[in-house]
């Protein structure tokens, strides 16, 4: 056991940073147009759900397809290539996928944004996944089209699908949606020190939030709605 | 230091003299480069290529080719071992694209690994390896950082018995184990050992290098510059003017002359993705290696900075 503290982060990492970032380029380029339409849709979804308590269901749908489709071609055909570690992860985010899927059709009480601070930082949170992670790949030198896109790549999808977790679902829900994208962004975080990228502090922020309203939720009083 | 000083060709005295084995090199290595395997007596060139990292590049088409063209300038400096094992991502299968169409074997001394906890699993992964490579069979299999090294130690004597494999080794890192890599290189017929030693990492020094040369059993050193972070501290550094006496240009060259002037070390395998970083380390095993004289006033030069 005591072997174990001789470990370093770095010593987990199996890649260098240009095979990583060059994923999400090959990924964009591979997908074109999408990512442009991408997070088009994912505001569009997210503006759905503020107007109206059916726009919930339908972000539900976006949500659903985009955990899949990140699971499948970004996670399982590409990622997985150089880290045989996210091959376990898969089948967590398909998951994701079905649950989200499950929210669409659920015929229980109306969905629709939560009030108060929980849902403010669910917003905010969908914020930073659709323009804080192509502006953060700009700021680290890279071309923009290289960089992560909500719905295509799996930190800005999972801090997207964090955000409307919290802003657009019931308690229950959220604690059956939440646990996944919190962990994903946890081990996206120790994975982007071991890179040595600054992005690290922005992906660990998000994750240290979503955690925070994580347990918030989990220990809160039961909401009436 | 004085210009006058002599210099002994040391380190290279673990058998320049012994017979060359049957590998096409693409430019033939002269005999400073080459060590023996002492299990066989066979040289073989003493800088090889490892693939932690470096080679993990999945399907990316413009890294495939520049891994290739490493590979390629790799043979055309003499070949010898690549280094590669499961556990390093698609590095295998970007070594596999980089010998197709190569003449068989291309001056490559292929060596790979076992990582699986199930023994049962060992033969199931080495033939997957060998479908990576490209490859039939391979020179040398090593368990992976001991892991279930006593069913894969089996699984490959025994594969050497039968005529699959020519050589049988174990592998640990970052000085990790060496009590019970010990243990092994004492009580099992392993022909290679796998290590870390660097001008940083020198704990094998102390017993498992003269522990390799009493057994006769061939040391691979992995991490000579670990993972780039000796190399990255020391490149603002001068190089201590020992260092053209002996024909180093770099901190890496000096660094891999350092590793090699051990008697014991048979191939350091630095890993690159870079044409000129691979000329440059193959270049290190030619010319003067330092004498133990000139080890130590490295190892005090480095010490002050």
């Amino acid at each position: 056991m005591d072997q174990w503290l001789d470990y370093e982060l770095s010593d987990f990492l199996l890649f260098s940073p240009q095979v990583y970032w060059r994923l999400f380029a090959l990924e964009n380029a591979a997908l074109w147009p999408l990512p442009a339409l991408a997070p088009l849709l994912a505001i569009a979804g997210l503006l759905a759900a503020i107007r109206h308590p059916d726009g919930a269901r339908a972000l539900a749908v976006l949500l659903a397809i985009a955990w899949i489709w990140v699971g499948y071609s970004f996670l399982w055909q590409r990622y997985a290539s150089i880290n045989w570690a996210v091959a376990y992860a898969a089948p967590a985010i398909f998951l994701q996928g079905i649950g989200w899927a499950a929210v669409a059709v659920w015929r229980g009480p109306v969905l629709g944004v939560q009030a108060g601070i929980i849902g403010l930082l669910g917003l905010t949170l969908c914020a930073f996944a659709v323009v804080g992670y192509p502006m953060a790949g700009v700021l680290a030198g890279r071309a923009f089209w290289d960089a992560e896109f909500v719905g295509l790549a799996p930190d800005p999808t999972a801090a997207f699908g964090a955000g409307a977790a919290l802003a657009v679902l019931p308690r229950g829900a959220v604690l059956a949606l939440l646990p996944v994208p919190v962990l994903w962004l946890g081990f996206s975080t120790l994975t982007l020190i071991a890179l040595e990228s600054s992005q690290a502090w922005f992906t660990g922020a998000i994750a240290v939030c979503a955690g925070f309203a994580l347990m918030w939720r989990l220990i809160a009083r039961r909401s009436t709605t | 230091m004085t210009p006058n000083r002599r210099h002994v060709l040391a380190g290279a005295g673990s058998g320049l003299l012994a017979a060359i084995a049957p590998m096409a090199f693409a430019a033939a290595p002269t005999r400073s480069e080459l060590r023996t395997i002492p299990s066989s007596g066979v040289a073989i060139p003493s800088v090889g290529l490892g693939s932690w990292i470096t080679f993990n590049v999945g399907d990316d088409p413009v890294l495939l080719e520049s891994s290739a063209e490493v590979v390629a300038a790799f043979i055309d400096e003499g070949g010898g071992m690549i280094d590669s094992s499961p556990m390093y991502g698609s590095a295998q299968k970007t070594i596999g694209h980089a010998l197709q169409g190569m003449p068989a074997r291309g001056g490559v001394f292929s060596a790979d690994k076992v990582w699986t906890s199930s023994v049962a699993g060992g033969p199931e992964q080495i033939a997957e390896t060998g479908a990576n490579w490209g490859l039939a069979s391979f020179d040398l299999l090593q368990v992976h950082n001991l892991v279930s090294w006593e069913g894969h130690l089996d699984t490959l004597v025994g594969m050497k018995a039968d005529g699959q494999l020519r050589y049988v080794g174990i592998t640990t890192s970052h000085g990790r184990r060496h009590d019970e890599l010990e243990r092994i290189m004492r009580a099992h017929p392993v022909d290679f050992v796998q290590l870390t030693y660097n001008l940083v990492d020198r704990k094998a020094e102390e017993r498992l290098l003269p522990l390799a040369m009493d057994r006769g059993i061939a040391v691979i050193v992995n991490r000579p510059f670990r993972r780039g972070a000796l190399t990255g501290r020391l490149a603002n550094e001068p190089l201590p003017g020992l260092a053209a006496d002996l024909g180093a240009a770099t901190w890496a060259q000096l660094i891999l002359k350092f590793i090699l002037s051990h008697p014991a070390v048979t191939v350091a395998i630095p890993a690159t993705t870079r044409v000129d970083h691979l000329r440059e380390n193959k270049a290190s095993a030619r010319g003067l290696i330092p004498d133990p004289a000139l080890r130590q006033a490295i190892l005090d030069h480095f010490d002050t900075l």
